[in-house]
């Protein structure tokens, strides 16, 4: 068995040999005293070999004088006796103990940085950047945040897609992948139609390639296709083009927005009670229970359940009650006021709805008054540009 | 004495408990010709290559047999073995 062997060469054991007319009495007695022996081999009659623990070797002689058998030592195995052998050769010793340090020491520092990727990035930009975040030769390697490099990197540079940073053994490998650059100066090539992102009237359409299908003053709807890639013509077949152009859009957004004239509203004052319950399996206990003497007030139910690392739950509870006080204000607007801040109000949700590059013709607001309040109606119209292009049978 | 084992044995046989849980009886593991393992053997009277006698009463015969393993309470031998009788 490969274990047993292993511990056995780690405590170290003698071969010996044993001669007597005793043998047997011998291995008796070894027995008996609880030394552990093994491979017991005759050579020759009242000739024996056997294997024991070194340590034990010293008990063996009263063994030896008591049986009448000569004990000699035939060979010494083991760790103890290697070690032993070394003992005089204190610079061997040394050296290895400082070359196993020295690469200790040296594995804990990055000696080398490798950028991978397919990338048109000069690689000294890459670099000096990979510095600032602390990756360069000769760094200690638990100094390398990698998470945090990466997220710096790709904030700062606007041209990296994706970075990845890895450390194996001393090298840091930086894997870049870049940006894909936007697809203006792309020309499509495959044939295609020119549809619409977004609802309107037609304002303005201007075809560069393709057969425009829609005309001013026509609405249209998400998706609809504005310039046709088909070519028709009198006098050759119909042909499939890439289509091009720019259509403008009408388009409206509108919001509603009311106040009342009269508002309440609710703000704590900080004056807070609160009620302990403790809960053991299914019987509840008390420890605090005086109630709440405040006329208006907000209740808070907050449960602790007690586990061990989070995970085996005990059966006990408690609960708290808390009770904070709450008061309540009345506002009241005069007509002026409130119509304002309808109108205040509805532009502003309005305007979350425009797209940025609309451009914003034309605004009409419609108040209508209750008897409890205002209402603000607002209508933008804006002008958008649209136009996807999407390719045929794509 | 005997009387005494042989209410032992009946202990042990109404429990459903193994035999060998009786003291003084040796317990023979032989796997193949070659591999041979006796618990409770009590000691050794004769090693030699050809014959091993124990004090249990058991003489173990058989061609280049050595002893791997000895200790109070088992002995494990191997070798070609050719013969376990009972004296």
């Amino acid at each position: 068995m490969p274990l047993k062997e292993t511990v056995k060469n780690i405590k170290g054991y003698v071969c010996i040999k044993v001669e007597g007319y005793f043998v047997e009495r011998f291995l008796n007695l070894m027995m008996n005293s609880g030394i552990d022996i093994w491979d017991i081999r005759q050579e020759n009659v009242g000739v024996i070999t056997a294997k024991i623990y070194a340590r034990e070797f010293s008990k063996i002689k009263s063994i030896s004088r008591k049986s009448k058998c000569k004990v000699r030592i035939e060979n010494k195995k083991g760790v103890p006796f290697v070690l032993n052998k070394y003992r005089h050769r204190k610079i061997f010793a040394a050296l290895i103990a400082i070359i196993s340090t020295v690469i200790t020491v040296l594995n804990l520092f990055v000696w080398k940085v490798e950028v991978i990727g397919d990338f048109t990035i000069p690689i000294e930009e890459i670099r000096s950047d990979l510095e600032e975040e602390n990756i360069k030769v000769g760094v200690l390697k638990k100094n390398i945040n990698s998470e945090t490099a990466k997220i710096n990197m790709t904030l700062k540079r606007n041209d990296i897609a994706w970075i990845g940073v890895s450390i194996k053994g001393n090298k840091a490998i930086v894997e870049i992948i870049e940006k894909v650059k936007d697809g203006k100066d792309y020309v499509n090539t495959y044939p295609g139609n020119v549809i619409s992102d977004k609802e309107g009237i037609v304002e303005k359409i201007y075809v560069a390639q393709g057969t425009a299908l829609v005309r001013k003053g026509e609405i249209v709807e998400k998706g609809q296709i504005l310039i046709s890639g088909e070519m028709k013509s009198d006098f050759s077949e119909t042909r499939l083009v890439p289509a091009d152009g720019e259509v403008t859009l009408k388009t409206w957004y509108t919001e509603k927005y009311k106040v009342p004239y009269e508002k309440e509203i609710i703000s704590k004052t900080g004056n807070k009670d609160r009620d302990v319950t403790l809960k053991l399996f299914n019987c509840k206990i008390n420890l605090l229970n005086n109630g709440t003497n405040f006329e208006k007030y907000d209740t808070i139910i907050s449960c602790n359940r007690f586990s061990i690392f989070g995970r085996i739950d005990f059966p006990i509870e408690i609960t708290t009650r808390q009770y904070e006080e709450i008061s309540i204000e009345k506002l009241t607007y005069t007509k002026l006021q409130a119509k304002q801040l309808a109108i205040k109000l509805a532009k502003e949700s309005a305007m979350r709805k425009v797209p940025k590059d609309a451009k914003i013709v034309d605004e009409k607001v419609n108040l209508i008054e209750n008897k409890d309040g205002i209402e603000a109606e607002i209508l933008i119209q804006c002008e958008e540009k649209t136009g996807i292009y999407k390719r045929i049978g794509g | 004495m005997k009387n005494s084992q042989s209410l032992k044995q009946k202990f042990l046989t109404a429990m459903d408990l193994p035999i060998e849980l009786l003291n003084d009886v040796p317990r023979i593991t032989l796997i193949g010709n070659n591999n041979l393992l006796i618990e409770n053997h009590k000691g050794i009277i004769e090693y030699d290559e050809n014959i091993i006698r124990l004090v249990s009463h058991i003489n173990i015969l058989g061609n280049q047999m050595n002893v791997e393993e000895i200790n109070n309470e088992e002995i494990f031998i191997t070798g070609e073995i050719t013969n376990v009788e009972f004296e």
